[in-house]
């Protein structure tokens, strides 16, 4: 068994490499000239919006763009492994660069390596520089000390605040807050890696410059794969790409800080599945990453850089009232938190089933702000609707899981549940150097963060919920209000269990070979459901009913179910099997449920819903159709 | 991009009756027994071999290290550098943990299952050994709180920890890629992570205390290698082999009673 992912070396910038790591390598250019070029990068028009970034940072750039480039192109394995080794992959760059003495040093190298594969989950990440690497001037100021910081005035740099902007609410929110509670301006400093993104955030870029005339710049920077098309989805390297873009901006301004506008349940990520694990919950702001980017930067910097994390202790909910509080609600509909644009349809500018879509959708309904962030928007309504995604569920779900425990659990409950993961949080936590200190705040947080979950799922009730009715069954509301389960027949509930067992299985048993006949389709219902169901009774179980004996298909013993199936086909018409059941219905206990197990691989049954439904009326029976 | 890549397991013969009966497992009284019995026989092929795995080895290492903490041990290849003498927290221990397995893993994958079950272990057997049964405040060392398990009966309930939650999270690592998209209401979902997590801790309580067996072989593992020199790399491997194959072995044992 292979226990570790893909082995690539990666050559860029035409380095004179000799010696490969691994077997498997690949090419990585950017200029279109080159017979290898696969990577659109928009460095020279990003550097003369600026006039000049120095070597070392144009290497930066590069670099960060030439890993978020193979993180793109290396596939980390199917979701549907049975241990997912694949998804830690080793990689071996091999980049030319300008500034080779600085690139060379071990403490830079280590940072790198340490940062990347905590951000990434990845086995390994091993650099060799290469010195002689360089690029013509990008414009006619394109020289040492000529950036744009160099001609404003040192008081009015101060002024000065760098926000990566995604387009999503986040980041537009810090925006907005800056906004409203200084006299700064803002530079919006952007990775725009497809033409949805590119159009989402210039849209917004406008709006923001009609609101605060001359108070807003915007820095975009094109990074995306050409030629190849991605393999890989996960985009674990974006942070460090996008971060890096922010930092060259602020360097470009001389100033030795920026900020990441993201609320603190999303950076910290706690995972809500033992799968989820090595990164596979996301680590793009988590405090240990933005930790080591901010050492790493401070190396490059060359003095002490910080990377801000202003809305570390607030949660989505607040992130909604930020838009409240200042009055500018109206912008959340233009703001798209979706990481699944492609699934959106129609008029949607979100697909409503991805986690980003559910904790936002939650939050706005917590924050009463669903006016602005209305059901138009989503081209998937997970409340009240079945969710027939199955990912979409496991989502929405353990979002919802995770939430209403933490609203529960005291403190201690709170630190065993996440210790292991908390233990990457707590020496890197903003402002606070106490690790129970720090797990406190943790705490809260996810508390007040349970609550909001908690309220905007109430909201939502109100909203949809129609008393009167059932909840629609695997709608987010019928799974979390669950209250009425209670009053479902516990022999229904065996039923529903025994159906989603005969729903999966009979079709492909089938699918090849028809049972013979009514006696054979009996033997693989018995096959399928003896295992899990050991006390189950197959053959001819008699059941006592007015002194006379009568024999069900199937009986399971202490829950007072009965099965028959009938097996409709050529000669037994859909009449013949209603007929059928119909004398079952009389002949068998009131006190007894009954399942009937309807096979009609030809489709006979025109309308499943008449047909059982005529018959349902009639006892306490379930009538399912299988095909 | 995305905050979360969503896992599945393989609709095959193998793995779908498992899918299927993650809803009616907990209706039953042997369904828990039998869906952690089929997963790991599903598995089995890895879980024989887990022992060999040098995120593994380097969790336990580093429990051995701890619980031998006290002891003035000769030392054998390179075994952590666990210094208690400063009291440590248990994060600060977590992260000297994480610290040593990542200088020596093979998998990432099963080096951080391997991670989580010892972090999982020091905060158990802290809690537990802590006069106040709580993390905050307490009014021990760590020192005080890890010679505690400096004697065959300690290290062996160390070790029974950490291989129930070894195994607790290994098995979620399946399980949970598709249980909640299974069950009707939370409810139910949560019910099938308590009676999974309740079902393990009683097998392994049956596979270190009721039988003797791996109870004696631990203490007396402890007694013939850590007493008096830091064991190598060899002897963990073998102290690995038995108490897996011993739990796997009950795992199995309990669907066929």
């Amino acid at each position: 068994m292979s226990n570790t992912g893909k082995q690539l070396s990666v050559i860029c910038n035409q380095p004179p490499v000799g010696q490969l790591e691994y077997d498997e390598y690949l090419t990585i250019a950017y200029d279109r000239q080159d017979p290898d070029w696969n990577l659109t990068i928009g460095l020279p028009h990003f550097v003369s919006q600026v006039y000049h970034l120095n070597n070392r940072i144009l290497d930066l750039l590069e670099l960060s763009a030439f890993v978020y480039a193979v993180d793109r192109y290396t596939f980390r394995g199917s979701k549907e492994a049975i241990e997912y080794h694949s998804w830690g992959r080793n990689f071996d760059f091999h980049i030319k660069v300008r500034d080779y003495d600085f690139w060379e040093d071990k403490s830079v190298q280590y940072l790198l390596q340490d940062c990347l594969q905590f951000m990434t989950g990845d086995s390994s990440y091993h650099f060799t520089f290469y010195p002689g690497h360089s690029t013509e001037p990008t414009n006619m100021f394109d020289k040492v000390h000529s950036s744009i910081g160099d001609l404003i005035n040192k008081r009015d740099i101060c002024k000065i605040s760098i926000i990566p902007f995604s387009g999503g609410l986040d980041s537009l929110a810090g925006v907005l807050e800056v906004l409203e509670k200084s006299n700064h301006k803002v530079m919006l400093v952007s990775h725009q890696s497809s033409p949805g993104i590119k159009k989402t955030q210039e849209a917004l870029w406008r709006k923001l410059d009609t609101l605060y005339r001359g108070r807003i710049g915007f820095y975009p920077f094109q990074c995306h794969l050409s030629k190849y098309r991605a393999k890989e989805e996960s985009q674990r390297t974006r942070s460090f790409l996008f971060c890096s873009i922010a930092f060259s901006i602020a360097q470009a301004y001389k100033l030795e800080s920026f900020s990441i506008y993201e609320n603190g349940v999303t950076s910290i990520n706690l995972p809500r599945r033992q799968d989820s694990m090595n990164a596979r919950t996301s680590r793009t702001t988590h405090p240990q990453v933005v930790y080591k980017l901010q050492q790493l930067f401070s190396l490059i910097d060359g003095s002490d850089f910080s990377i801000n994390t202003p809305f570390i202790n607030r949660t989505k909910k607040d992130i909604f009232e930020v838009f409240y509080k200042y009055n500018r609600s109206e912008l959340i509909s233009s703001a798209v938190s979706c990481s699944q644009t492609r699934n959106s349809s129609g008029l949607g500018t979100h697909c409503g089933k991805c986690f980003q879509c559910i904790e936002r959708r939650i939050a706005s309904f917590a924050s009463n702000l669903t006016q602005f962030d209305h059901q138009g928007l989503y081209s998937t309504e997970i409340f009240s609707t079945p969710i027939t995604d199955k990912e979409a569920k496991t989502a929405a779900v353990d979002y919802v899981r995770q939430a209403v425990k933490v609203r529960k659990n005291n403190l201690d409950r709170f630190q065993s549940d996440y210790f292991s993961d908390l233990s990457e949080i707590v020496d890197f936590y903003p402002g606070e150097t106490d690790q129970f200190a720090v797990v406190e705040k943790l705490w809260n947080l996810m508390n007040r963060h349970g609550e909001a979950v908690a309220l905007g799922l109430e909201n939502a009730r109100t909203e949809y919920d129609d008393i009167g009715k059932p909840l629609e069954k695997d709608s987010l509301l019928s799974t979390v209000f669950a209250d009425r389960e209670h009053l479902i027949d516990p022999d229904m509930r065996l039923v529903n269990s025994i159906i989603s067992i005969l729903q999966e299985s009979i079709p492909s048993m089938f699918h090849k070979n028809k049972p013979t006949d009514e006696n054979d389709l009996n033997d693989k219902i018995h096959a399928i459901l003896k295992s899990h169901y050991p006390k189950l009774k197959s053959e001819h179980p008699a059941v006592i009913f007015a002194l006379a004996k009568v024999v069900p298909d199937h009986e399971l013993e202490d829950a007072n179910l009965l099965i028959e199936a009938k097996y409709i086909r050529g000669s037994t018409s859909p009449s013949k099997a209603s007929s059928g059941i119909s004398e079952d219905i009389t002949k068998y206990p009131e006190d007894k449920t009954i399942l009937f197990v309807v096979y009609d691989p030809e489709r006979s049954i025109v309308d499943d819903r008449d047909f059982a439904g005529d018959i349902e009326k009639k006892r306490k029976c379930k009538v399912q159709v299988i095909r | 991009m995305g905050h979360e890549r969503l896992g599945a397991l393989p609709k095959n013969t193998k793995w779908l009756p498992i899918i299927q009966s993650i809803v009616s497992s907990i209706e039953t009284e042997d369904g828990i027994e039998s869906i952690a019995s089929e997963t790991l026989k599903n598995v089995r092929s890895r879980y024989r071999y887990i022992h060999q795995d040098e995120g593994v080895i380097a969790a336990y290492k580093f429990l051995i290290a701890l619980a031998s903490s006290s002891s003035k041990l000769i030392q054998q290849g390179s075994p952590p550098n666990v210094q208690l003498e400063d009291n440590p927290s248990v994060y600060s221990l977590a992260r000297s943990l994480k610290e040593w397995i990542y200088q020596n893993q093979d998998s990432v994958e099963y080096g951080e299952i391997a991670r989580a079950a010892a972090a999982d272990t020091i905060i158990k057997w802290t809690t537990e050994k802590s006069k106040q049964q709580t993390i905050f405040h307490t009014d021990q060392t760590a020192k005080e709180i890890w010679s505690k398990a400096s004697d065959g009966s300690g290290f062996c309930e160390v070790s029974r920890i950490f291989f129930t939650k070894f195994t607790e999270r290994y098995l979620k690592y399946f399980l949970e890629r598709e249980a909640s998209s299974r069950f009707s209401d939370l409810s139910s979902r949560e019910k099938f992570n308590s009676q999974l997590e309740q079902h393990l801790d009683k097998i392994s309580q049956h596979a270190f205390e009721t039988s003797k067996i791996t109870q004696s072989f631990a203490a007396g593992w402890y007694n013939k290698y850590i007493k008096t020199q830091f064991p190598t790399n060899k002897q963990i491997e073998g102290f690995l082999k038995v108490a897996f194959g011993k739990l796997q072995e009950e795992i199995s044992r309990e669907e066929k009673s």
